[in-house]
C-alpha cells in the first residue's frame, strides 16, 4: 500500500453508482466504465450514520461478478470495523470510512490492512469536521491512510449543492500531502470541478453529472481535464471536436436536480 | 366495525408525491396514484431482496408479467435486523419498473416513524413495521395512513397476536414472520399457522402475509389457515417459468378450491433450503 502513495498523482474520476438507473445497475456500471471512468464510487449508507439507507455488502458482491472496475467503496456507516470483512469478501478495492464513525480510526486502518483482500484505505471527513480530526491517524511519523475524502455536501443524499467552503480543507491537505490522493464528493459537476481542482483535489466523485448526462464520456473527460490542468498542472490536451483550453461553458453544466 | 380497508377506498384517494432534494436520495419524482391493495385474495409477492440486483427492472417486470400482484421490499437497517438490505433508492427503482404493482415495504428498522416519509416518497403502496421497533406503534400506523400509504404490522416469531390486537383495527396488513429476520435459525411454521388462524378469526378482511422461507410445501397449510399473501423467495427469480411457480404456490388456496382439506404432499417441488439463496443480494431478507 505504501507503493501507491509513491506514484505520481493522477486524475481519478469515479462516478457514483447511487445516481444511476438502479433498475439496470450492471448496464449502468459498464456504460460509465466504457465512457472512461477510473473507478465506480459505491456508497454504503446504513441509515444510522447518515439518514439514508442504500445497500449492503451483498449488492457489491453481486456487482463484482459482473464488473472488473475498481470498486471505490465509501462507507457511511456507524461501525466501519464491522464492514471490513464483508467488504473484503464482497470484492471492494477501496475502503473509505468516516473518521467521525470510528472510536479508534487506527484500529480500522489496521483491520483493513489485515483483510483477506488488498484494499486502498481512505478516510472521509464530513463538512463540519475539521482536518485536525485526521491527527488521530498518524503513527510513528506516518499518516496511515492512502486517501482522504473531503465531503463537499452533508453525506446521505444526492443532488445537493457543492460547498465551496470545504476548499480550505482541501488546500490544507494538499499542502500537507503533496502526493496523496485527495478526493471530493458532493455536487461535483463541470462547473464546481474547477474550484475543487484549484484547491488541489485530484479524485472526483460525480453522481448526477455523469449518470444523468446523455454523453457521460464527455463529462468524464471534461472533469479529467479540469483536474489535470488545475490540480496537476499539466498542459491542456487537444481533442478533436472539443475546446482545447479548458473553460466551463454555460451550456455544458450539469446542474444537480 | 366498518372501516375503510384500503388507502384508495370509497371515493379514491389521489396522492401526489413530490420528492425534494433533501428527501429520498437518488430521486425519481413519483407523481401517480397509489396502487390499492385490493380485496383479500391469494397473492404471490416476490421478495425484491432475492432478485438479481444487477438487472432489477427486468427481473421485477418478469414477475409482474407472471402474475405477481405485489412486490415485497424487505428493508433492513442492520440494527433491528442485523443485516443491511437496501433502502429507498432501490424501492424507487422497483416502483419505476412496475408502476401498476403494489410495492409492499416491510421496515426491519428501528424508529420506523422516521422512515415513513422517505418510503412514501419512493412510491411504497404499503409500509409495515415491527411494534418492538418503536415506542408508539399506533402513532406510527397513523403516520403511515396520513401519508396515504396502507399501514401494516409485522409479527416476529416471538411476538404474540394478543400483543398487537388493538393495532389490528388500525392496519391493512399483518405480516407473520416464520423466521427471525437476519438471524437464521429455525422455521417456526406451526406457530405461524396458529397466528394466521388467530389473525383471520379477528379480522376477516385483513391482508395476512407470511414471510420467511415460504415454499410450495408449506404454502397450502398457510393458505388453509387463512394467509393470503405469500412472500416468495429466490425460487421465483431462478425459475424460467415463473407462472408455474406462482400457480404452484397458490394452487391450494381455499377460496379457489372451495374446500379446506387438501393433501399437503400431493405434489413435489424443489426443496427450499438456505443454500439456494446464498447467492442472493440479501440472504435472510
Amino acid at each position: 500500500m505504501a507503493a501507491l502513495s509513491a506514484k505520481p498523482l493522477e486524475s481519478k474520476i469515479a462516478p457514483s453508482l447511487l445516481a444511476c438507473d438502479l433498475s439496470d445497475m450492471a448496464g449502468e456500471a459498464a456504460r460509465v466504465m466504457d465512457a472512461g471512468a477510473d473507478a465506480l464510487h459505491i456508497d454504503v449508507m446504513d441509515g444510522h450514520f447518515v439518514p439514508n439507507l442504500s445497500w449492503g455488502p451483498p449488492v457489491i458482491k453481486k456487482l463484482r461478478q459482473r464488473s472488473d472496475a475498481f470498486f471505490d467503496v465509501h462507507l457511511m456507516v456507524s461501525d466501519p470495523l464491522a464492514y471490513v470483512g464483508p467488504m473484503a469478501d464482497a470484492g471492494a478495492d477501496g475502503f473509505t470510512f468516516h473518521v467521525e464513525a470510528a472510536t479508534d480510526p487506527c484500529d480500522v486502518v489496521d483491520a483493513v490492512r489485515a483483510a483477506s483482500r488488498p484494499m486502498v484505505v481512505g478516510v472521509a471527513l464530513r463538512p463540519d469536521t475539521p482536518v485536525e480530526a485526521l491527527d488521530a491517524l498518524w503513527r510513528d511519523g506516518a499518516f496511515l491512510p492512502d486517501l482522504v475524502l473531503v465531503m463537499t455536501v452533508p453525506p446521505g443524499f444526492g443532488g445537493q449543492a457543492f460547498m465551496a467552503d470545504q476548499m480550505p480543507k482541501v488546500e490544507a491537505l494538499r499542502r500537507r500531502f503533496p502526493t496523496m490522493d485527495i478526493q471530493v464528493d458532493g455536487g461535483l459537476n463541470l462547473a464546481t470541478v474547477e474550484v475543487a481542482a484549484r484547491a488541489g483535489a485530484n479524485c472526483i466523485v460525480a453522481g448526477s453529472a455523469v449518470f444523468k448526462s446523455d454523453r457521460p464520456a464527455e463529462v468524464i473527460s471534461a472533469l479529467r481535464d479540469g483536474v489535470e490542468t488545475l490540480a496537476l498542472h499539466k498542459p491542456a490536451r487537444k481533442r478533436g471536436g472539443m475546446v482545447s483550453s479548458w473553460r466551463p461553458r454555460a451550456e455544458s453544466f450539469e446542474h444537480p436536480p | 366495525m366498518s372501516k375503510p380497508i384500503f388507502a384508495g377506498a370509497a371515493g379514491g384517494l389521489t396522492t401526489l408525491l413530490l420528492i425534494s432534494a433533501a428527501a429520498a436520495a437518488m430521486s425519481t419524482t413519483i407523481t401517480k396514484q397509489r396502487v390499492t391493495l385490493g380485496r383479500v385474495r391469494p397473492i404471490v409477492a416476490p421478495s425484491v431482496a432475492k432478485a438479481n440486483f444487477l438487472a432489477l427492472g427486468a427481473e421485477l417486470e418478469a414477475c409482474t408479467a407472471a402474475g405477481c400482484e405485489w412486490l415485497h421490499c424487505s428493508v433492513q437497517d442492520g440494527v433491528f435486523v442485523p443485516k443491511v438490505s437496501f433502502g429507498a433508492p432501490v424501492v424507487a427503482a422497483a416502483r419505476k419498473a412496475c408502476p401498476d404493482t403494489v410495492i409492499d415495504v416491510k421496515l426491519g428498522c428501528i424508529d420506523p416513524e422516521n422512515r415513513v416519509a422517505e418510503f412514501a416518497a419512493a412510491g411504497a403502496d404499503a409500509i409495515s413495521f415491527h411494534p418492538e421497533a418503536t415506542k408508539q406503534p399506533a402513532a406510527v400506523a397513523q403516520r403511515i395512513r396520513d401519508a396515504g400509504v396502507a399501514p401494516g404490522i409485522v409479527l416476529n416469531p416471538g411476538t404474540a397476536v394478543a400483543s398487537v390486537a388493538p393495532l389490528l383495527d388500525m392496519v391493512d396488513i399483518a405480516v407473520v414472520m416464520l423466521v427471525s429476520p437476519g438471524h437464521g435459525g429455525p422455521k417456526y411454521t406451526e406457530q405461524a399457522v396458529e397466528k394466521v388462524k388467530a389473525l383471520r378469526a379477528l379480522r376477516p378482511d385483513l391482508h395476512i402475509s407470511v414471510d420467511g422461507g415460504v415454499n410450495e410445501k408449506i404454502a397450502p397449510e398457510l393458505l388453509r389457515a387463512g394467509a393470503n399473501v405469500l412472500v416468495a423467495g429466490g425460487a421465483i427469480f431462478k425459475a424460467d417459468d415463473k407462472k408455474a411457480v406462482v400457480a404452484e404456490l397458490i394452487r391450494n388456496a381455499p377460496h379457489k378450491r372451495g374446500n379446506d382439506i387438501q393433501a399437503a404432499d400431493d405434489h413435489s417441488g424443489p426443496a427450499g433450503s438456505a443454500s439456494a439463496f446464498e447467492d442472493d443480494a440479501c440472504p435472510d431478507a
